[in-house]
């Protein structure tokens, strides 16, 4: 289980949550904790910046934003699992577009009380594979972030733990 | 129940435990004929989620004491051993609790593998005496903290 709460020091990997949205798109989001068998993952910015240099010697840089995007490399088949509900249905239906889509909220726990810091993206959802050694049937995804990101806080609740996100006016 | 305990009660659910043995110890044996010991060697943090599940792994050394005056006893004996560690390895998602502070923490055992399944001394060189069988075991198991 993760920190819910931070004390002091440096944070740890399990201050920052990712949790996708298993409602693909509904009235109300589910929120879902990632990361159950994953012992490593980052959110890779890909920035995109060019640098061009005029006839005057000059060196400008564009900034062409970012390209951010999370794989996670281990996500293992449980029948009964909201994701692995999705995850099944897109990878075996080949299903593309809207299908795909969902939202991803970025949660950083570095206060010692709520509420916290957090994010809201749109992102789409694509399993990268399906089976995978002995020892479980794996599907890693990749998350490609597209936008609509919100900012706003999360409150935790006190017994479950579910996050119920408040988007910052 | 915890790590050590479950394994206890695993073993116990071994369908032929009871043909082998009926008193499965912790840490030592009375040396008598048919009596089994269960020794915790070890647990290890082996990862990490970033979720802050711990993958932990706890060793045993399982000690069992076997007549074996022929080698049809012989025989008998390490084939019951050789069942044991391939039925062991069968056993997956068995709950267990680690309790820290106080406070019970859920998990599974994910695998269990064994190996040196043989003979590891006869007890007072003698074939009258029991046949000491050893037998080690790994558990994988989660702790949700």
């Amino acid at each position: 289980m993760p920190d819910y709460s931070y004390t002091s020091g440096k944070l740890h990997r399990s201050h920052l949550l990712h949790y996708i949205d298993t409602s693909f798109g509904g009235q109300t989001p589910s929120w879902y904790l990632l990361g159950e068998d994953v012992e490593d993952a980052s959110v890779e910015l890909n920035p995109d910046t060019e640098v061009k240099k005029n006839i005057l010697d000059e060196t400008t840089v564009q900034d062409n934003g970012y390209e951010p995007s999370l794989d996670l490399d281990t996500f293992y088949a449980k029948p009964g699992d909201p994701l692995y509900t999705k995850a099944k249905d897109i990878a075996m239906n080949r299903k593309t577009g809207d299908d795909c889509k969902t939202k991803v909220m970025e949660v950083m726990v570095d206060k010692t009380t709520g509420d916290y810091d957090a994010w809201v993206e749109d992102i789409i959802f694509k399993p990268q594979s399906y089976g995978g050694p002995q020892g479980g049937v794996n599907i890693p995804f990749n998350l490609k972030f597209d936008g609509n990101r919100v900012t706003g806080t999360v409150a935790f609740d006190s017994s479950t733990y579910a996050p119920t996100f408040t988007e910052t006016p | 129940m915890n790590i050590i305990e479950k394994m206890r009660a695993l073993l116990m659910d071994f369908p032929r435990i009871a043909e082998l043995t009926d008193s499965l110890h912790i840490d030592g044996a009375d040396g008598g004929i048919g009596t089994f010991s269960l020794s915790p060697t070890g647990d290890t943090l082996v990862s990490e989620s970033i979720t802050g599940r711990q993958n932990r792994q706890h060793t045993f050394l399982l000690s069992a004491y076997f007549s074996g005056i022929n080698d049809y006893e012989r025989v008998s004996s390490s084939g019951a051993l050789l069942e044991l560690a391939v039925w062991l390895s069968r056993q997956k998602n068995i709950p267990v609790q680690t309790v820290v502070d106080n406070t019970a923490h859920d998990g599974e055992i994910t695998n269990i593998e064994s190996a040196n399944g043989m003979l590891l001394t006869v007890r007072d060189e003698s074939a009258a005496e029991a046949y000491v069988y050893q037998l080690t075991i790994r558990a994988d198991y989660t702790v949700e903290f």
